[in-house]
Parts: C-alpha cells; structure tokens; sequence
C-alpha cells in the first residue's frame, strides 16, 4: 500500500497550523482597529451636507459666538440646530444672490426645514446634558475639537466611553476659567495643575466616585 | 362548574405522583372534560397551556424569546442620522425640553383643571393645575390616565358606515340628503342622545339644533348620572340645585351614604376641600368630625370617625330620624350600632347648628336628597356650610328611558349619539340594541367603535380631549377651557364641530373650525375684540375662566306635605326600634343586604 502522506505534508500540516493560530490573534486585532478606524467612528470624515455651511468662516474668520445659532447650549440638555431663520437674520441682507445659499431661501420660503447630517451621535443609553458642562467650565473644544478651524465640519472625538471616563475621573486637568469656555484653541496652561483643582472647588464639581457613579450617565 | 366535587377522588389524585403539585381550584385539580370544555370555551389560548407542561416547547420559546430580546442591540440610529430644524423656531418649544399647558380632563362631563407636560410636541404626562379654583392642584385616575388614551391604538381611527370604513364627505353627503325632511317636519322623530352636557359651548350647540329642529327630543343617558341629585333639590326647593359643600366652616359633617371623598365627578376637588379643612381644624386644636352612614364600605365611610352600616332602604328612616332630633325630639333608644350611631351624629348635628354638615351620595334616592336638604334647613347649615347653586350641567333633557320607550313605540326615526355607549351603558332591561333595531338612522360618534357603534349605521372617531378645542364646567360652575396639546391623530371631529354641522347642514364636512366655535361661545359676552382675545388667551393660560363659578342662589324650602307620601310609609321610630335585634356586629346590615344564595326563604 502506497504511503497516504507525501513528504511535503508536513511543511503543508505546520503552515494551517501557524495561520489558524495567526487568525486566532490577528483577526480579533483587525476587527478592534477597523471598530476604532476613523470609517467606522467617522472622525475626521466631513459628510456632505445640504449646503457647504463653514464653522471656519462664520465662527473662526467673522468671530460669530457660538450661541449666536446654538442658543440653548448653556441653558438645555441639547445645544440647539438653528433654524433657516436664524439663517436668513443675515442671509437675507447679504450674499442674497449666492448660489451656495440657495438651499437656505428655499428652505425660508417654502417652509421646508434642512435636513443636517449629524454628525455627534451618543447611543441611546447615555445621557449627555450640554448645559451643565459648559456652565461647569468644560469647554466646547474639549470634545468637538477646534470647529474654527473646521472648513466642513467634521466629528473631532469618536465619543468612546473611555472619552467621557477620562475627564470624569479627573475633571481638574479640564476645567477652564468660565471665559475661556468658548475659547476654541485652549490648551491647558502652565499653572493648570494647581488652578483646576480651585476651578473643580468653585464649580462644585465633585470629581472621582461621584462622577464614575453608572448612573451619572446611564440613567 | 356544577355540582358538589368528588373530595375523595381529589384526595387520591392529590395523594399521587411525586411531589407536590400546584393547583388554582378544585376543577383543575380534578382535570374532567367539562372543566376543560368551559376552560377552552372561556379561555381559548390558556387551554393549551393547561394540558400537560411541554419541557421541549417551554425551553424552545424561552430560547426564541432570549435570542430575539438580544436583536434589539442591532438597531440602527433609529432616526438620529439627521438633525433637521425649524425653519421658523416656535416661542419657547425648544427640543427635548418640558412645556405645560393648561387644559381640563373630563370625568362623566365635568371637568378639573389639569396640566399636560409636552415634549417635543407630545402630551407625556398630566398633573392637576394648581391655579383651578375648583380642583385646587388634584387629579384622579382617569384623569392621570387619560394620556395613554389619546396613544390608544384601537380609538377609533375613520368614520364608518355600516361597518365598512367611509369618510366624512360621504356622512356629509348622506345627511344633507335627510336634511330638508327634518326641517319639513321640525325635526320630528329625531333623537339627540349625549353624555352629561356641563360645556357651554356644546349647551349652546344643542340648544342651537333645538331650534333648528323643535320637535327634536334630546335624552341624557348612562353614567352615575345626578338626575336623582337635582331631583331631591327639586323636592326640597321646586328647582333643580346642585349642593356645594363648604367644609371649612363646619365643626362636624354628616354623610348619608355620602360620597364626596369616593370617584366622581366631585371627587378632587371635595376631597381637597375636605382634607384642608380637616388640617385647618386640627390647627386649631379641634376635630372637624365625620359621621358616615353607608350601606356598602366606601373612601368616605373609611375615612369616617364614626361609621355605621346601614340598609340603603332604611338611610331614609335614619334621615328622618336626625330631622327629628334637630327639630327638638327625643333622642332615638336602642343599644343596636345604628341607634348608636344615629344618637352620637345627631348630638354633634344639634350641639354645631349653623356649623354642622349633612351630605347624601350621587345613589342616594331623591327622597333621602330631599330629606337632607330639609335637615341642612332645619339646622341652618345651608348658605353657611353649603352652598346652593345653578346645576352645572345642563337641563332640559329626557332620559334614557324616555329613549328607549320611544324607540320601542317606533317613534324615532333618526337617533344621533354623540359620545356615549347607551347600548354597553344602560341597564339592560331597556334593551337599548333591540329598541335600536327598530330606528331607521342611527349615528354614534365616540372615541371607540363599540357596541353602540356596533349597532348603529354610521359611526364617527370623536377627538380625543388632548387633540380638542373646548370647556367644561366643574362641579361649582367654574368653567375651564380645553385646549389642544398635539394635532388630531385620525381625523376625529369635537361634539361641537359635529353639532354645527347638525344644526347647519352648512360647512365643511364636519370641519368647522373647533377653535372659532369656542371663541364664538364666549365672544357673545365681550364687545372689543382685541380685549376678548386679551382675556381668551389669559384664560387658556390660566385653563379656565376666571371667576366662573356659580353664585350661591337664595332658596326657601318647600312645603314638607311635598313628601308626606314617604312619611305614610316609613314613620320615624323604624329607624331606632328594627324589627330584629342587631347581634353587635359592625356588618349586620350587610349581610342582610347580599344574603347568600343557598339561605333559605325564611331567613329574610
């Protein structure tokens, strides 16, 4: 009887056995990066909107507030999506002929609302309320990034929960003074290291077991 | 199931097997093909779970349901891919935050004031108004519950004609065809059934389509209904009264099968009244006292510090037995509960005249509403501790039984319900759906398509009271204002839009402004426009118009040889000296009340 195996099977047995062990570490390591790739999270990816509508130029060049058009940001649980009126406050005294904004005067004049693509999206089981961080010294770039510098906006964090974690266990090295909350291009200052902890004291902020508590988000 | 059970062949059956086994009744133990004919013939789906346990199809459909529960974490964003804004932000709806707006829940016709929490657009939550001079903050059960009803999806979704769905053009249509007949013959053989009517506007309404069809004949139906209530008042002063009790200026109170803490439409707002005063007398160091007199245990006769059961026939006898006492007789004798209870509440009516309280329930027979009405006199409680005023609701109409004998004569040719139930409601020896049969047009309007619809050759969804225009009238008068707190889910029309149409025959189909016909109710009292839209809109802020109650009426009773028929039968000692010897209990009237089936003839 002929021998079943030729020679070369072994090398051909050894090779399955060195990938399927491969696979077992490496697919896993590829699905945890393709999860955390900026496709997937969509940091970085500016969608297309309805119209071109630049943070950079109104917010960063002309140096509109942010609560000019997010007005409930520092008062509601949501920042607030302008409406086409807030719009047409200046759009219809300037540029009311651009062909960029047409979009907008369609919208205004046959009462059809924009339709945005979002772009910040928590799951549905965290609570997130904008005004008690604003109001509490954590600044909009903390988590949105410098939008002045935002041509098209784009998602700036992946709002993983290691992100919210991070500063919920030590919000003293995020604080800011209240006035530099809107301050877009912040960086932690020399001195932060002694001044957030008084900042943390004099906005009530208890910081640590209080604020990792499950239900501090998860309510 | 009939017959005595087998208990030795139970016993065996539950002597075997292994282990101990787990039953609900003795039939199920004993598992015999009668039981299980009436288990599937009453209970179908729970029939097959009553045969033997399935190991295999238990853990198969635990596993389905496991599995499936775990889909709902690969839902997508579930809407949330966009954010899309106003063009024009409305003033103060901002998304995803509270707003409260005034309004009023229904109970029975009457209202209470209420506010009903939105969320983006969305009633979520009621609470009583605090401002409502009437219900002073409170809410009932239906009330609080009345917002899962405007979510309910089997409300009635499309108008109906002969089962089969239609639309409102079609009704529109068929009934403007009828039209020119009715006024030809001033509306003869048409029947109007409502609800309790306490809405101005749709009082209004109806008295607008009274005139339109004179020989109309409108009937109220169904409910706890106050027809025995302003009957007793019409005893005691030729009118008919509604009675508002002030309990803050009485030193004790007096309830003969009263009801005024139990579900009503009284019920939030007398029991706030009730409990303020109780405080405000414990302030003061006294005990603002309760005598309950009741035949079957209710809130107010277990809120009660002394309370008796007692015979609903003989609340009378005991009614007179109190008059006696107020008007300077002799105490009733006796050591039984009730000559007990009759001695210790008439002490405390004579010793707080002026200051006492006697109150009788919306069951209670007009006769014993007329006796309490002439003991509050005797003792001059009434224009002190209560109040006489104008009914809310509004008069005028027949009653069910009215409908029904006329509907048996077959003197109705067109019967037009309007958000009632008369065929689930009314008793059934007036066998409303037969008398129904014999009516050649019949129109229901409801929130649900039920029975009455089920009998009725047109059938029209009614708004929800979330989604409507209107008023209403509290118990003391006061008229609050309902407004809208989302557009209309399907369709449904208010009473008022369906009764101008009605009257009118004119319009849209049904479609007259429900808003316009509100203000237009109200209008007729102010000249200036832009002041009556000053004073609308601070009314719907408020919920309700301000100063609306009922003014307090001056009355004189009438003469007493108004119920001597009652004195012929009942003389006043029945109440102290019962036939039979009470054995000490606190329920001998109860069981006297519901003997058992099994007792014999004699026992009575």
């Amino acid at each position: 009887m002929a021998q079943l195996f030729t020679p070369g099977a072994d090398a051909l047995y050894r090779l399955a056995l060195m990938t399927g062990v491969a696979c077992l570490v490496g697919l896993p390591v590829l699905a945890a990066g393709i999860v955390r790739s900026n496709y997937v999270t969509g940091v970085g990816v500016a969608p297309a909107q309805p119209l071109p509508f630049s943070h950079k130029h109104h917010s960063g060049e002309l140096g509109i507030d942010c609560r000019y058009c997010h007005t409930t940001v520092d008062k509601e649980a949501t920042a607030g999506i302008p409406p086409t009126q807030t719009c047409m406050t200046c759009h219809s005294q300037i540029w009311t002929g651009s062909d960029m904004l047409k979009p907008v005067r369609d919208s205004y004049a046959q009462d059809i609302p924009l339709e945005w693509k979002r772009l910040n999206k928590l799951p549905q089981y965290v609570y997130y309320n904008h005004s008690v961080h604003v109001t509490k010294g954590i600044g909009c770039s903390t988590c949105h990034g410098d939008v002045t510098a935002m041509q098209m906006t784009y998602r700036a964090n992946a709002f993983e929960m290691r992100f919210c974690l991070d500063c919920h266990r030590a919000p003293e090295k995020y604080v800011r003074p209240p006035d530099q909350v809107w301050n877009m291009t912040w960086t932690p200052p020399a001195d932060q290291a002694t001044l957030g902890p008084k900042l943390a004291a004099e906005y009530h902020i208890r910081g640590g077991a209080r604020l990792t508590e499950c239900g501090i988000c998860h309510r | 199931m009939t017959g005595p059970p087998d208990f030795p062949a139970l016993r065996a059956k539950l002597a075997s097997g292994d282990g101990p086994r787990f039953w609900r009744s003795l039939d199920a133990v004993a598992d015999s093909p009668e039981f299980r004919d009436y288990l599937a013939a009453e209970f179908p789906s729970a029939s097959q779970l009553a045969a033997a346990p399935e190991r295999r199809g238990f853990l198969k459909l635990m596993a389905a349901s496991f599995a499936l529960g775990g889909l709902t974490a690969c839902g997508g964003a579930g809407g949330r891919d966009h954010e899309v804004p106003y063009v024009n932000q409305p003033e103060r709806i901002v998304p995803g935050t509270d707003l409260a707006y005034a309004s009023s829940a229904l109970f029975d016709g009457f209202g209470n004031g209420i506010l009903v929490t939105t969320r983006n657009g969305r009633p979520l939550k009621i609470e009583g108004n605090p401002d409502h001079p009437w219900s002073r903050g409170g809410t009932d059960v239906l009330a609080q519950a009345s917002v899962l009803g405007l979510y309910d999806p089997f409300r009635s979704q499309a108008v109906q004609h002969l089962g089969r769905p239609s639309s409102w053009a079609a009704f529109r249509t068929a009934l403007q065809a009828q039209m020119p007949a009715w006024r030809g013959t001033g509306g003869a053989g048409l029947a109007l059934l409502t609800g309790p009517v306490t809405s101005p506007t749709v009082a209004a309404q109806i008295a607008r389509l009274r005139a339109a069809y004179p020989a109309l004949r409108w009937h109220v139906g169904a409910g706890a209904g106050r027809a025995g209530l302003y009957e007793g008042a019409r005893l005691a002063y030729g009118r008919p009264l509604e009675t508002i009790p002030d309990f803050d200026r009485a030193r004790t109170i007096v309830a003969l099968d009263g009801d005024f803490l139990d579900l009503g439409p009284g019920q939030v707002g007398l029991s706030r009244r009730w409990s303020a005063a109780r405080r405000a007398a414990y302030a003061e160091g006294r005990l603002l006292t309760l005598h309950a007199a009741a035949p079957t245990p209710t809130l107010t006769s277990a809120k009660a510090d002394v309370s008796v059961p007692v015979q609903a026939a003989r609340l009378e006898a005991l009614a007179r037995a109190l008059l006696g006492l107020a008007e300077g007789g002799a105490a009733p004798s006796g050591d039984d509960p009730v000559a007990r209870w009759t001695r210790g509440a008439g002490k405390a009516l004579t010793e707080a005249r002026g200051a006492g309280l006697v109150t009788a329930g919306l069951t209670a027979s007009p006769a014993l509403h007329d006796l309490v009405h002439r003991l509050n006199g005797a003792l001059g409680n009434t224009g002190t501790t209560l109040r006489l005023t104008e009914p809310a609701e509004a008069q005028g109409a027949g009653t069910l039984a009215d409908l029904a004998d006329a509907m048996a004569r077959g003197t109705v040719t067109a019967l037009i319900v309007l958000g009632a139930n008369p065929v689930y409601e009314a008793p059934g020896a007036l066998d409303l759906a037969a008398g129904m049969g014999r009516v050649p047009l019949k129109i229901h309007a409801g929130l649900y398509a039920d029975e009455t619809a089920a009998h009725a050759d047109w059938h029209l969804p009614v708004a929800h009271p979330l989604e409507s225009w209107g008023d209403v009238r509290s118990l003391d008068g006061t008229v609050g204002l309902i407004q809208p707190t989302i557009a209309p889910f399907y369709n449904g029309r208010t009473l008022p839009q369906m009764l101008a149409f009605l009257a009118d025959g004119t319009g849209g189909d049904g479609a007259e402004d429900a808003l316009g016909l509100l203000k237009a109710r109200w209008r007729e009292q102010g000249t200036d426009e832009a002041a009556f839209e000053a004073g609308f809109s601070e009314a719907l802020r408020q919920g309700f118009w301000a100063d609306s109650a009922r003014p307090a009426e001056t009355v004189a009773l009438t003469q007493v040889a108004a119920i001597s028929p009652y004195d012929v039968h009942t003389p006043p000692a029945e109440a102290t000296s019962p036939p039979e010897p009470f054995d000490g209990t606190d329920t001998p009237d109860l069981a006297r009340a519901l003997p058992p089936p099994q007792r014999g003839e004699g026992d009575t």
